[in-house]
């Protein structure tokens, strides 16, 4: 005799995107992956226009260099590239080393990681304690190597 | 008990049914008792029940009146596509039109009942609008810049220094070639805009604790409201008007979307904002004062003719 049994109940399940689709991280990395390229093959020095904050203060602004470091990056001169803007060096790294693992990601078929929100929350914060830090470093250091 | 909220599909415990408030997104929710008695079905003909998720965007509100009894208080509005995610069956231009007015015109209404989940027609939407009101704009500001800037090079030759060179590049830039790149190049622009943009408010909505709804929310009120940028076609005022209106859209339907306060809204949008404004101002000035030194050089040179 089979005793009757209780219904399961509804399993509850995560959302998960699915893992091969082309989505908002890819465009994310393809806007990386552009920025690479402007900054390797495109003479964006030659511009050559000034800061208005700079020319007006005398002081660097918080975006003072960027140009600078992700060109120097870019080109491989590291050392530089941080003499320039450290935060802007270390972004765009993040920004490019975002889209080959994103690519990593998409051929492998794996699935792309969830960032737990209170860990968002504390990424914000060291976020603009490092925005505020890199500008007081510029203001000290001055602009350039 | 566990529950969860039908908006942003955020779970939570809670003790009693009936009418709560979700503590992720702050949207009023219904938890229905199952003990409670089924509501009796009107009889048939004295009313009909609504369509799930509520009318369609941009359909005329239904006929009031008559007699039947009270309908029960309505649930809360489920999302609906855009009529632009819908221009299969609706045609492109009207749909295209459509979405333009309700985002443009009735931003609280549309951004409040818009689906979060179809970016792909959000961003087509956007990159289209910009696109088009850039390439007319690009095309006014050659075929006018072509006739003042022959004046300017004149001027030009008293200058020296780096208001001369600042003059150059200006030339540079409005010249033919410059224009059919700006062109071509537009929806890349107006993707990594979108995109980019969308990042920024998000970041600054997660500082300001209003971003309940997720980043796809926040990218779909970004793209929509991009498609003020149409207005860039107008000559003179349009490329003005645009982005003003544009931050204002942003306020109200980010708001809407994320059912968070205007003013958490309004700092997302305005501090990344005015940084800008100032940055533009500055820049304006200094061009300004350039243009107007050559116009300076200019007079003197006439009246020493």
């Amino acid at each position: 005799m089979i005793a009757d049994r209780e219904p399961a109940p509804p399993s509850v399940e995560r959302f998960r995107p699915p893992r091969t689709r082309l989505g908002v991280p890819e465009v994310y990395a393809a806007v990386a992956l552009l920025s690479f390229l402007v900054a390797r093959f495109v003479p964006v020095l030659d511009l050559d226009y000034p800061c208005v904050f700079l020319t007006l203060t005398g002081h660097p602004c918080a975006t003072c260099g960027m140009t600078h470091a992700f060109v120097r990056l870019a080109h491989g001169q590291v050392a530089e590239a941080f003499r320039w803007n450290p935060l802007g060096a270390l972004f765009a790294a993040a920004a490019w080393a975002f889209a080959a693992l994103d690519l990593v990601r998409v051929v492998a078929g794996l699935s792309f990681p969830v960032v737990p929100r209170e860990k968002l929350g504390l990424w914000l914060r060291v976020g603009v304690a490092a925005f505020f830090a890199n500008w007081a470093y510029l203001w000290l250091h001055g602009l350039g190597p | 008990m566990l529950a969860r909220c039908a908006r942003c599909q955020g779970t939570f415990t809670t003790d009693h049914y009936g009418r709560q408030r979700c503590p992720h997104c702050g949207s009023d929710l219904v938890l229905a008792d199952p003990n409670a008695p089924q509501p009796t079905v009107p009889a048939e003909g004295a009313g009909s029940a609504p369509p799930e998720g509520g009318p369609p965007l941009g359909a005329p509100p239904p006929p009031s009146g008559g007699w039947a009894p009270l309908p029960p208080p309505p649930p809360a509005p489920g999302e609906v596509p855009s009529p632009f995610a819908e221009r299969a069956r609706r045609g492109f231009f009207s749909s295209f039109f459509e979405t333009w007015k309700l985002a443009s015109v009735e931003p609280q209404a549309f951004f409040a009942r818009v689906r979060t989940d179809q970016l792909a027609s959000a961003v087509l939407f956007g990159v289209l609008a910009s696109w088009v009101g850039s390439a007319v704009a690009a095309l006014f500001g050659w075929l006018g810049g072509a006739a003042w800037m022959g004046a300017v090079r004149q001027a030009m030759q008293g200058i020296p220094g780096e208001r001369s060179q600042i003059l150059e590049r200006l030339a540079v830039a409005m010249g033919g070639g410059a224009t059919l790149i700006r062109v071509v190049l537009a929806p890349v622009f107006a993707v990594v805009f979108i995109f980019v943009g969308a990042g920024i408010l998000h970041l600054f909505l997660l500082l300001f604790r209003g971003g309940a709804r997720g980043f796809h929310a926040t990218l779909t009120v970004m793209a929509y409201s991009s498609g003020v940028y149409l207005l860039s076609a107008v000559p003179v005022c349009g490329g003005v008007v645009a982005p003003i209106w544009q931050a204002v859209i942003l306020v109200i339907g980010l708001a809407a979307v994320h059912r968070c306060s205007m003013g958490k809204s309004a700092g997302a949008v305005l501090v990344p904002l005015l940084l800008c404004v100032c940055c533009a101002c500055l820049a304006g000035f200094a061009l300004a004062g350039a243009i107007a030194t050559a116009l300076g050089h200019l007079q003197g040179g006439v009246s020493n003719l």
